[in-house]
């Protein structure tokens, strides 16, 4: 898209998104914070960590949205975004393929879906920050090249 | 102003949101007219082992940490019915409806 405006607001947005998803799931998390670390120690990838990851992550979801709320660290938000997204998708497509009985450790509105519905959610979130990201990207790219050509009076 | 207000929107709604859906935290009787019924759970759903068998007061094996679920109560009169053993009313659900936990030791 070469429309600047319109990326601009694209990415507003997906940042709202993110930071409603980050504090809601940090929230959540810290509330419960004793199920959550029960329901992680049962992981086989996390186990003996999951007293650690049981704070860190929450933690690092509040950050995050910290990151994104301000226009100065918006980029490393949605960096983190990414990251953070990406890690998700592969822990549940882990849980998915290699165990059989899978425990949910999502918080609020989210513990009502199924494993594979919320496959299917983190793979979308895992898009939108790399497509908030790709625009980010454009419209540095524009103001750059709109700055270069601009003719000094 | 203006950019920074979709982002507080995000988190007023996140609070929001946070605030209806999280589960309601009851660690004891609201007043000295109800108890605390405690029911088996099975380590990994939460769900009651045997839901007209409660107790007064939770399983030895139990604590307050642990990684299996242990034993969860419930608050008489209002949850639980009696008629010479506890049982778990008809609609209430265990697995979210708990006053208290303990995990296995």
């Amino acid at each position: 898209m070469k429309n600047p405006v319109l990326n601009g607001w694209l990415i507003e947005i997906i940042s709202a998104l993110f930071i409603l998803l980050f504090v809601y799931t940090g929230i959540s998390k810290l509330s419960e914070q004793n199920n959550f670390r029960v329901v992680l120690s049962q992981s086989p990838l996390i186990g003996s960590k999951a007293n650690l990851i049981s704070w860190l992550l929450p933690i690092t979801e509040l950050l995050t949205a910290l990151l994104l709320f301000f226009p100065m660290t918006k980029k490393w938000g949605l960096m983190i975004s990414l990251a953070l997204m990406c890690i998700f998708t592969g822990y549940i497509s882990y849980m998915i393929i290699a165990t059989s009985h899978l425990p949910c450790s999502c918080g609020g509105v989210l513990k009502q879906m199924t494993w594979s519905q919320h496959l299917k959610f983190n793979i979308l979130f895992t898009a939108l920050a790399g497509l908030s990201l790709w625009f980010y990207q454009k419209n540095k790219r524009f103001i750059a090249i709109n700055r270069q050509s601009r003719i000094p009076a | 102003m203006k950019k920074y207000l979709m982002g507080i929107i995000a988190i007023v709604l996140a609070v929001g949101f946070s605030a209806f859906t999280l589960p309601k935290a009851k660690p004891s009787p609201k007043n000295s007219s109800t108890t605390l019924i405690w029911f088996e759970v099975d380590g990994d759903t939460g769900e009651a082992l045997d839901p007209d068998n409660g107790m007064t007061s939770p399983p030895l094996d139990c604590g307050v940490s642990g990684s299996d679920y242990c034993a969860r109560a419930l608050e008489y009169p209002g949850e639980v019915t009696y008629d010479g053993q506890y049982h778990i009313g008809s609609g209430v659900d265990i697995t979210t409806d708990y006053d208290d936990q303990l995990f296995k030791n």
